[in-house]
């Protein structure tokens, strides 16, 4: 099964969890509406569904795959930048941006002093008198 | 029509240097603010109204407009240097202007959306000042039924920017469109899939999830691949010793005057309209000039039709949507609403006596909306290389900063850290839906348009008591209703006949 045919597996198998589950479980129509609740996002599994099988069965040319280290390090970008953010009220918004600006230089190789001075030190100040100073509105 | 005594009255007090240094300011912050990743004009205005209330009338409002101005030209920087979006308007501006960019030519992309934008601002203005009594009452018969129509060929528009493959671009658009339905629905306001999360009552945060699919997902995506070979050099090259590379002649800037003509008027209409915006009038304007090109593979790859498409019809939304606001009182959008308040603090009413009771003030404000065009031009021209000299630090610096602004940003602008949270997973979202080829453009598109269907929908069932068939007594709603027809057929077959290498310009 090539990806595209993958991919349209998996449009179907969500348009179909969606008529089957998700909408009746969460969306309700209090009596007398005009219009149903559940009109667009029925209109749209059944999109799903009808687009996901032409998918499936028609061939396509198949998308380049990106080498796994890539996706790897997307994702602990992504974790990194979620975990900073979901800490940044317990630690502060300067502690916390300086923590992950150092991450990331670290992730994008960048060793020379000045410029890590300016991402790890100067960015995350910068900001934070922008906001805090300039515009005074508070940051976590 | 005004009495030429108050026009001149008018544009006599608009023209003083303490207004003039007010909008330069107004101007200045908005162009800053709109360049940085994750703010945006809404952003600027909240933070400029308080300034204004130790301001005499015409200077307060005359600053707000340059805010206003400023922020929707400041918008298109970080799009066309660092492929980040930092609006959802400026999304379309990013199609082309980023790959001209990337091809050693930033500085010429960006007086390419700097001209095409103030083109479209100073031209909607010109249309607010001599024909906006008219117009408004032509956009007054924009019920709900023409507003459904004008969604549904909107919807058929966007077949143009589905990207390479027609079923994935409609199944990205669906996607939006699923996902727009998150939240109260309009009719009952009974939950719709918020699992129980107040947060989700409001549905999911535009400026989050653009921010997101767009910029972030892009930030995220040359951060993972950066490697150590490849850090340190700059995100755009600055170093073409081609002059032509560094600057756009008036021979350029007219051989796409019909473009940009189009696109203003696209523009215009958008804006003239309440409750449509930025972000639809520039991806409709795109959509449609790419489909009318001769040439439309070339779009996507550094084409200025593309800019002139895209930043004359997001700018003329902006003088358009005081056509509403101040004739009637209806502000067409937030950043109208935002604009209303501000008026009714300085004393203005807003609304069909304006022009009668305080004609002399709306002249002057007229004469500031100009003296800020030429402002935007100014400031932009200075702007534009400073920007350019910020993007040639390493990409080591640009990424990561770009970053930490759009989280601070969203931060500040969705009150919380349930936007931030919401932009990091799209962002992710955006990066599988890039890598797998859906379009990330249809996806935002179906997301923005499905809202305001669903609403015209709603109202036209409302007041046709559900006899949809009503549809064709509404001359308008019956050529938008052909129109739709048009668009499919002659864009569907069309399609199928030539596939466009590098009509999806986001997928790299």
């Amino acid at each position: 099964m090539t990806v595209n045919r993958l991919l349209g597996a998996i449009v179907v198998a969500f348009g179909a969890t969606l008529l089957l589950w998700l909408i009746p479980a969460n969306v309700s129509a209090a009596p007398g509406s005009v219009m149903d609740p559940a009109l667009f996002p029925r209109l749209a599994a059944w999109l799903l569904i009808g687009l996901g099988t032409l998918q499936l069965i028609v061939p396509s040319e198949a998308p380049q795959v990106p080498p796994l280290w890539e996706v790897l390090r997307l994702a602990g970008v992504a974790a990194l930048t979620l975990a900073a953010v979901l800490l940044m009220p317990e630690t502060g918004y300067i502690l916390t941006s300086v923590v992950l600006m150092a991450a990331l230089a670290v992730l994008v190789h960048e060793r020379r002093i000045h410029w890590l001075a300016v991402i790890v030190a100067g960015l995350p100040v910068a900001i934070w008198l922008l906001f805090e100073i300039v515009l005074q509105r508070p940051l976590p | 029509m005004p009495e030429l005594a108050t026009v001149l009255a008018g544009l006599t007090d608009a023209f003083t240097l303490h207004n003039l240094l007010f909008v330069l300011a107004g101007v200045t912050i908005g162009q800053i603010v709109g360049a940085i990743p994750g703010l945006n004009i809404l952003m600027a205005l909240a933070i400029a109204i308080p300034l204004t209330l130790t301001l005499d009338t015409l200077t307060a409002v005359a600053f707000l407009i340059g805010v206003n101005k400023g922020g929707t030209v400041g918008g298109a920087i970080p799009a066309i240097l660092l492929n980040t979006p930092g609006t959802p308007e400026s999304a379309a501006t990013a199609l082309d202007g980023h790959p001209m960019a990337k091809k050693g030519r930033p500085l010429k992309a960006m007086k390419y959306g700097l001209y095409y934008s103030v083109f479209g601002d100073i031209s909607s203005d010109i249309v607010l000042i001599t024909v906006s009594v008219p117009l408004a009452m032509v956009a007054l018969k924009m019920g709900p039924v023409e507003i459904l129509c004008l969604m549904i060929f909107a919807f058929t528009i966007i077949t143009g920017l589905v990207g390479n493959s027609m079923v994935k671009g409609l199944i990205a658009a669906t996607l939006g469109f699923l996902l727009a339905a998150i939240g109260l629905e309009p009719a009952q306001g009974t939950p719709r899939f918020t699992f129980g999360m107040l947060e989700l009552y409001d549905g999911l945060p535009l400026s989050a999830m653009a921010v997101g699919f767009l910029a972030v997902s892009e930030i995220f995506h040359q951060i993972a691949r950066s490697t150590r070979a490849q850090s340190g050099a700059a995100t755009v090259s600055m170093r073409s010793t081609d002059p032509a590379d560094r600057r756009v002649t008036l021979r350029e800037v007219l051989a796409n005057k019909y473009v940009a003509l189009r696109a203003f008027l696209i523009g215009t209409v958008i804006g003239a309209i309440p409750g449509l915006g930025s972000a639809t009038a520039g991806f409709l304007s795109y959509s449609i000039t790419k489909q009318a090109a001769k040439d439309p593979e070339s779009f996507g790859t550094g084409d200025p039709r593309g800019i002139a498409a895209s930043e004359s019809a997001n700018s003329a939304v902006v003088g358009a949507n005081l056509i509403p606001l101040l004739t009637l009182g209806i502000p067409g959008n937030i950043a109208a609403a935002l604009l209303v308040s501000a008026f009714i603090i300085h004393g203005i009413q807003p609304g069909p006596l304006l022009f009668e009771q305080q004609g002399q003030l709306i002249y002057g404000l007229f004469g500031a909306m100009l003296m800020a065009n030429l402002c935007n031009l100014g400031v932009g021209q200075i702007g534009m290389r400073l920007w350019a000299f910020v993007v040639g630090a390493p990409n080591t610096v640009i990424y990561p900063g770009a970053l930490l602004l759009c989280v601070t940003g969203i931060y500040f602008t969705e009150g919380g850290l349930f936007g931030v949270i919401v932009m990091l997973v799209s962002a992710v979202f955006g990066y599988l839906m890039k890598t797998f080829g859906y379009s990330v453009v249809a996806f935002i598109i179906g997301f923005v348009l499905m809202a305001q269907l669903e609403r015209s929908l709603l109202q036209t069932m409302l007041i046709t008591d559900s006899n949809l068939w009503v549809v064709f007594q509404h001359p308008i709603a019956v050529v938008l209703l052909v129109l739709s027809a048009v668009s499919v057929l002659y864009l569907g077959p069309k399609r199928k006949g030539a596939p466009r290498a590098g009509s999806e310009a986001e997928v790299e």
